[in-house]
């Protein structure tokens, strides 16, 4: 009975604080009640019994703490979790610690605010598999502890058979009999108890399916209490709060707890890292598949070209004296490997002709940093010469440092017959030209010759004659016979002086006989004099040589290009003055024509109209000699050829035939 | 009366044999065909007068005068040439002609020109005298200065207007040796001796602006 009225005076007392907060302060401090702290017995390690059957865990350091802090007394009472909430309910308990709010608790509680946060997951016998959600609970039974606040959430998503044990330790405790399966129970609990039990390998657990704040409560109403409660723990250093933690949690449960997350992180993040790779990997190997049928292509390109154009690429290292690449057409071209080059890369200057070689180095030593191109001969193995066209084109590095030689090298031995035959072909047109220009001068002087001497000293006999039968007739008596005789005899002198004059014209149309007489200077004179006198434009001489002893041939050329140059003047250039100045210097005959006319032009000088300067040329290249011309506008044309004195006549025995140079190929 | 004929034409032989013997009633004719001949019968014999053809055959009538005035400096040689060039006369009188005339003279020419060198005299055929007379006349009359060809006249002003020899072979793109013949030449021509006479006579006459 005693014990009945105890408890109904602090049932007294607690509505008493209910109704009037501010009693329930004067008085508690006063009478120093303690308070009534109901816990859960078997929730580790928050509460939960020693071996010894004496209430241990969290809280109760906790509320050891807050009792030091506020000077209260706290009674903590410990029993099954489903009757803390009905006594609490009951109002048998001031305070209910580690409970989660719910909306349904609310009603007939007031919360203080959250200290920590549990999970809850799904925990299932190994050997069972597809368990991973609250939805892929359905059709288990599954173990759950009396008055937890997630039954209400698992029977709404379709766990139909939900198994009610007192706390945790009692669903461990089948777990391990194999009672139950499947259980959902706060992760700390869980993993603590597992682990106590020895069967944490026997179980495994789904991601959190809850997650739950927990907090303390008092009797709705009780402000003061609650304020007490909160501003009690609040005040505790955190430092302490930290250490009671470690002491339960820390070494224990959660360190497994948190190998566990490190290890599902780092298996994540292998995962990840791992999937990542695979997919690196993957996309390089695409890509160097791509790059590698680019290269190939390239290469192929490259390949086709150097291998099928006939002529020889090749690059060299000048660092290293060697031959990085030569194309095939190497050995088609030089008669030898590539391969032998590759080894020797000497042989190649070996395979040079030996009248090229040491231009060819000199050129190679010279030009090489800037680039090179030379001719020569190559000497194949069987003796066969080609003659080849070869350029160097330098290459830098990136440092600008000159390091490799590109070239390419090209048969032209063709080319080069060609090119001599076509040489050899002009040289004999030229010689078969001055043959025929010579014969002509020949006959030319033959036939003058013949003209103007025979013929004219025929015909002047002829007229003496005539002149002595007029003479006689005039003598003689008959008048009118001899009349009539020496009108005939003038009538047949009229036709031998014409006829002598055209004989003589001819004649020194052919070829002047003064050039033979009398030499160059005076058939010159003579020649200016002629064209003077025939054409009215004034023509002076400046000699400054009072003799020359040119060849026959020279004498010819120098003449016949003076009679062409003035041919020009009269028929092109609207001159009225002409000047000639002949003079010697240094062993050659310079002869210049200059006219005051309208100046010849550049197309005249070239064009194909201008076989008269072709004709010229011809002539002054057959003795060795050279023309030139400059036309000057307003100031006429200025004729200048330049013969040497002595010398060959012809340029044609002075040059050397190329043939034996060419090889037999 | 004795007179060489040297003609390589037979023809013209006997014309001129035909003129002479026409003219002089005591003649004695020599002939001759060629060079060697001519000399052989000018050496042995004494002549009054060589008729000579200027284009032997072989060598050139010109030389064999020359032998000719060497072998016998008084003997007159008269040329009869088919050649009316003056410089043909003029070379002829230079190796020692004493007279020139062309073989489309006439018989009266010929005979006249044979008379005057056989006197002693000279004798050119009339075309060909008013040539040689024209450069004559050229050497002679007028101002020294007009003697000189233009560009002789051109370098004879540079000369006056105090410039070198090189640098006159510069400004006439010539050498400096053709300016030094230039140089001599005009002196010779204007008969002077130094350039400094050249100055004078070149600023006296305002040939250049002093």
């Amino acid at each position: 009975m005693t014990v009945e009225i105890k408890e109904i005076r602090r049932l007294i007392i607690v509505v008493l604080a209910l109704v009037s907060p501010c009693a329930v302060a004067q008085t508690a401090p006063e009478t120093q009640r303690p308070i009534r702290v109901a816990v859960d017995n078997a929730y580790a390690p928050f509460a939960f019994q020693s071996d010894e059957g004496k209430s241990q865990g969290i809280l109760i350091d906790q509320w050891q703490a807050w009792e030091r802090q506020t000077g209260i007394k706290v009674d903590i009472h410990a029993m099954d979790w489903s009757e803390a909430l009905r006594c609490m309910r009951a109002g048998e308990y001031d305070v209910i610690d580690c409970i989660v709010e719910t909306a349904e608790r609310r009603a007939y509680f007031d919360f203080t605010p959250a200290y920590a946060t549990i999970e809850a997951s799904i925990y299932f016998r190994a050997d069972i598999s597809g368990i991973t959600d609250l939805a892929s609970l359905k059709g288990f039974p599954v173990a759950v502890k009396a008055g937890d606040q997630h039954i209400d959430q698992l029977k709404a998503n379709g766990v139909t058979t939900v198994i009610l044990f007192e706390n945790n330790d009692t669903i461990i405790e089948a777990a391990k009999q194999h009672k139950i399966n499947v259980f959902v129970v706060d992760d700390p609990s869980a993993l603590y108890l597992l682990n106590k039990m020895g069967i944490e390998e026997e179980f495994r657990h789904s991601p959190p399916i809850f997650r739950d704040e927990l907090r303390r409560a008092v009797l709705k109403g009780n402000a003061a209490l609650l304020h007490t409660v909160s501003e009690g723990f609040a005040s505790i250093d955190p430092i302490e709060l930290k250490q009671i933690d470690e002491k339960w949690f820390g070494r224990t449960i959660n360190r497994y707890g948190r190998y566990l997350t490190y290890a599902g992180y780092a298996a994540v993040v292998a995962f990840l890292l791992i999937a990542g790779l695979v997919g690196w990997n993957r996309t390089l190997r695409k890509r160097i598949l791509q790059r590698t049928a680019a290269l190939g292509e390239s290469e192929q390109r490259f390949r086709q070209i150097a291998e099928n154009i006939h002529e020889v690429f090749w690059l060299i290292d000048m660092v290293k004296q060697t031959t990085l690449y030569v194309s095939p057409a190497y050995e088609a071209v030089w008669g030898r490997t590539c391969e032998s080059l590759y080894q020797a890369p000497r042989s190649f200057i070996a395979a040079i002709h030996l009248e090229d070689r040491a231009r060819v180095v000199d050129a190679i030593e010279t030009d090489r940093e800037h680039g090179f191109e030379v001719e020569y001969r190559v000497v194949r193995p069987d003796g066969s010469i080609r003659w080849i066209w070869d350029r160097g084109f330098p290459i830098r590095d990136k440092s600008k440092r000159f390091y490799r030689v590109a070239g390419i090298a090209e048969d032209i031995t063709e080319r080069k017959q060609a090119e001599e035959k076509l040489r050899a072909t002009s040289e004999q047109l030229r010689a078969l030209s001055a043959s025929l220009s010579s014969a002509r001068e020949e006959e030319g002087t033959r036939i003058a010759r013949e003209l103007h001497d025979e013929m004219g000293s025929a015909l002047t006999s002829l007229k003496w004659d005539l002149e002595s039968i007029e003479k006689s007739c005039s003598e003689a008596g008959n008048r009118a016979a001899s009349s009539n005789i020496r009108d005939k005899i003038a009538g047949m002198m009229e036709v031998i002086d014409a006829t002598l004059n055209a004989v003589l014209r001819i004649s020194s149309d052919l070829r002047p006989t003064i050039l033979d007489d009398l030499g160059l200077l005076e058939a010159i004179e003579w020649q200016a004099q002629q064209f003077e006198a025939r054409t009215g434009i004034a023509c002076q001489i400046d000699s400054f040589v009072e003799n020359v002893d040119l060849s026959c041939e020279k004498t010819t050329a120098v003449f016949r290009v003076l009679q062409e140059a003035l041919t020009n003047v009269l028929r092109h250039a609207h001159a009225t003055r002409v000047n000639i100045t002949i003079a010697e210097e240094e062993a050659v005959f310079a002869f210049e024509l200059r006219d005051n006319g309208r100046g010849i032009t550049e197309d005249e000088k070239t064009g194909s109209r201008s076989l008269g300067l072709i004709g010229m040329r011809e002539r002054a290249h057959l003795v060795g000699g050279t023309i030139e011309i400059i036309g000057d506008g307003e100031r006429g044309t200025v004729l200048t050829l330049r013969v040497p004195i002595h010398g060959q006549d012809s340029a044609l025995g002075s040059t050397p035939s190329d043939e034996s140079l060419l090889g037999s190929g | 009366m004795r007179i060489l004929i040297v003609d390589d034409h037979a023809v013209v032989r006997d014309g001129v044999k035909t003129i002479v013997g026409e003219r002089y009633s005591e003649v004695v004719l020599g002939e001759a065909s060629t060079a060697s001949e001519a000399l052989e019968l000018a050496r042995q014999q004494e002549w009054d007068a060589v008729i000579l053809d200027i284009s032997l055959g072989g060598r050139s009538g010109l030389e064999i005068l020359k032998e000719l005035k060497q072998l016998r400096p008084k003997l007159p040689v008269l040329i009869l040439s088919m050649h009316s060039e003056a410089q043909y006369a003029r070379r002829a009188f230079k190796a020692g002609a004493a007279g020139y005339v062309t073989k489309d003279s006439s018989r009266a020419e010929l005979v006249r020109a044979i008379n005057k060198v056989i006197e002693g005299g000279r004798y050119v055929s009339g075309a060909l005298a008013e040539k040689l007379v024209f450069d004559i006349e050229r050497g002679t009359d007028g101002p020294p200065h007009e003697l000189l060809s233009d560009r002789e006249f051109e370098v004879m002003c540079l000369i006056a207007s105090g410039k070198t020899v090189t640098e006159i072979a510069e400004v006439l793109s010539l050498s400096d040796k053709t300016i030094s013949t230039y140089r001599a030449r005009i002196l010779e021509k204007m008969g002077m001796k130094t350039n400094a006479e050249l100055t004078y006579y070149a600023i006296s006459n305002k040939l250049v602006a002093q």
